[in-house]
């Protein structure tokens, strides 16, 4: 179904229910790996995804499109990410590379994670860069979404993102070869 | 290392049948959501003013209407003119309860109506004249 048409029948009480259970099938993976990648912990990222779809609930009626479906969800799912990770620091007064080695433990420990130790690596190569920075890769490198998306989602300008893109990739092939 | 030399993988898995369950389980949280939706502060301070703003017209209210019904209807009426109004029966009971009931009141009451007299004074002709005989008259006071 396409976004125009769910969100038509998202907004009659009659079809809401229907269309919502809809949306949740078309996006969950979307948004699940989107948090996922972010927070390691699949407990974690599951809490924040039905976080994320109570919140399109809440607000999907209100969406103006002015903006294209998927990039307002991914921005909800950014958020959320976001204000998990700070969170999680000002619970902890940790700084951000006490968190990287808390989710970098959970790389070593998690039943739930697949892979050979090349990919672990690059995981934990990941988590050494700031959240942000975290973010763009990911959804450069593993969503395949343009520029222009990114920027729409992060309010970032294209630009910006390109170069911190490029120093992602950078420091990322840096702890490989270092570590 | 360059990164391109890596294959793309998600190397993090979910628990079987994960995304089959899911949207039931956010379906189930979005109807508790509407079940039991909290009052946002906004709803609770809109609701609290609107509470504060209608004790307060009640209370407008209500002093109005006790004024006017305490209020006479003509401002510049004398206590004569009211007076006029009020039947004697209803004079006579308000003197019996008062208790300012003075001498004067009840001369003139029996000046009025003298044959009321055994209605607030509970005893016979003979017991007053045989009151009146004990009072020594010249000790009196008459205005």
């Amino acid at each position: 179904m396409e976004d125009q048409e769910l969100i038509l029948k998202f907004l009659h009480s009659d079809t809401r229910n229907f269309a919502f259970n809809q949306l949740v099938r078309q996006y969950q993976q979307k948004v699940y790996w989107h948090i996922r990648k972010m927070v390691i912990d699949h407990e974690d990222a599951n809490d924040l995804t039905q976080e994320v779809f109570i919140k399109i609930w809440k607000n999907l009626a209100s969406f103006r499109q002015d903006s294209q479906l998927y990039t307002w969800i991914y921005r909800i799912a950014t958020n959320e990410c976001l204000n998990f990770l700070s969170a999680k620091r000002r619970k902890f007064f940790l700084p951000i590379h006490d968190v990287a080695a808390e989710l970098s433990q959970k790389l070593d420990t998690s039943p739930t994670l697949d892979g050979d130790e090349i990919q672990k690596k690059l995981q934990k190569a990941l988590l050494q860069l700031p959240d942000k920075q975290r973010l763009v890769f990911n959804m450069k490198y593993y969503d395949d979404l343009k520029y222009e998306e990114i920027s729409e989602i992060l309010g970032t300008s294209v630009g910006a993102l390109k170069a911190s893109y490029h120093h992602a990739v950078k420091k990322i092939e840096d702890y490989l070869t270092h570590h | 290392m360059k990164l391109e030399d890596l294959p793309k993988e998600n190397i993090y898995q979910v628990p079987q049948h994960y995304f089959d369950k899911l949207p039931n389980r956010v379906m189930m949280r979005v109807q508790e959501n509407n079940l039991t939706k909290p009052v946002s502060l906004w709803n609770q301070q809109k609701y609290s003013y609107m509470r504060s703003a209608l004790a307060g017209l009640v209370l407008i209210l209500t002093f109005i209407f006790i004024f006017r019904i305490s209020s006479p209807s003509n401002p510049n009426a004398t206590s004569t003119d009211l007076l006029a109004h009020i039947s004697d029966k209803e004079a006579l009971d308000y003197l019996i309860t008062s208790e300012k009931l003075e001498m004067q009141d009840l001369s003139l009451l029996s000046q009025a109506h003298t044959d009321l007299s055994h209605e607030f004074i509970q005893v016979s002709p003979d017991d007053v004249i045989r009151a009146l005989d004990e009072v020594d008259l010249d000790e009196l006071e008459l205005n």
